[in-house]
């Protein structure tokens, strides 16, 4: 069986150390970092360069390409692997084959973003539910959707363009996905096979 | 609905994406710097916009208007 290793990281971490972190990172991830305008973005960006160059080895750009909707990958092709930040968190999974990863901090139920993008039954699963337990299955619906959706390659705005009913698509339904949660915290893993999981802690300073 | 109205409308659904004080957002907030860039508040702001005005903003493309304002002045050009 093959397997997905997932590292998390909390980048608040890194608070005070960005200077000299920074040099470590492939210049690309420096740019974003520059640019974001938040200090909890910037932070994520920092992981996420240290998170590619710790167990990757990525520190120039000329070792990511992009598909068209901005997804990474490495120029060598293999290890497969995808990225996801949200608030202090911020998650790197890597497989021997293709995956899609998404994490996110548990946010409220939104009736329109379920009406836009998730699927029927997942609209009725939600509608069963009330308060903090469906703000949770939201989250973690939409971490199982997202990741699936980084697996094929895309995000949200095809399904925006789309429909939800994109969801629905066969290779989508008979992914694998794993979903974990930590605290306030969801992090989902999709495949088009069945994985075993290692999920670890990753310490950003060494 | 005035720009006024339009406007107040947007800074509602800001509060709520990006859950923040609305006494302190106005047609002047800079979207990215003062609320952030997360795709899952643009995501639910876009969604509140759609599902009230009709109007869609592709995710990828919400990040081509500045302020509050600009937002509200493309939502009212496409009504």
């Amino acid at each position: 069986m093959r397997s997905v290793n997932i590292f998390l990281a909390d980048p608040r971490v890194l608070a005070g150390r960005e200077e000299e972190l920074l040099s470590r990172i492939a210049p690309c991830y420096a740019h974003k970092y520059e640019q974001s305008a938040q200090k909890k973005e910037k932070l994520q960006e920092l992981a996420s360069g240290l998170l590619l160059q710790k167990y990757l080895g990525v520190a120039r750009d000329e070792s990511l390409r992009y598909n068209r909707y901005g997804k990474p990958r490495l120029a060598a092709g293999k290890p497969y692997f995808s990225l996801s930040h949200s608030e202090n968190r911020v998650a790197l999974a890597i497989s021997d084959c293709e995956v899609g990863l998404d994490v996110e901090k548990i946010m409220p139920f939104h009736e329109a973003v379920v009406k836009k993008v998730y699927t029927l039954g997942q609209a009725e699963e939600l509608s069963a539910l009330e308060g903090e337990e469906r703000d949770a299955r939201y989250t973690g619906i939409w971490t199982e959707n997202e990741a699936v959706l980084k697996l094929e390659g895309g995000g949200f705005e095809e399904v925006w363009k789309k429909g939800s009913h994109i969801l629905e698509k066969e290779s989508l339904w008979n992914a694998w996905i794993y979903t974990h949660r930590e605290g306030d915290y969801f992090l989902s893993c999709a495949a088009f096979e069945s994985l075993r999981v290692s999920l670890e802690k990753a310490d950003l300073l060494i | 609905m005035t720009r006024d109205e339009v406007i107040a409308k947007m800074i509602e659904y800001a509060a709520m994406a990006f859950k923040a004080d609305p006494s302190k957002l106005s047609a002047d907030t800079d979207i990215a710097k003062e609320l952030g860039v997360a795709s899952t508040q643009r995501v639910a702001m876009s969604a509140s916009i759609e599902n009230d005005f009709d109007v869609m903003i592709p995710v990828a493309r919400f990040g081509n208007y500045k302020t509050i304002g600009d937002l509200a002045d493309y939502v009212i050009s496409e009504m």
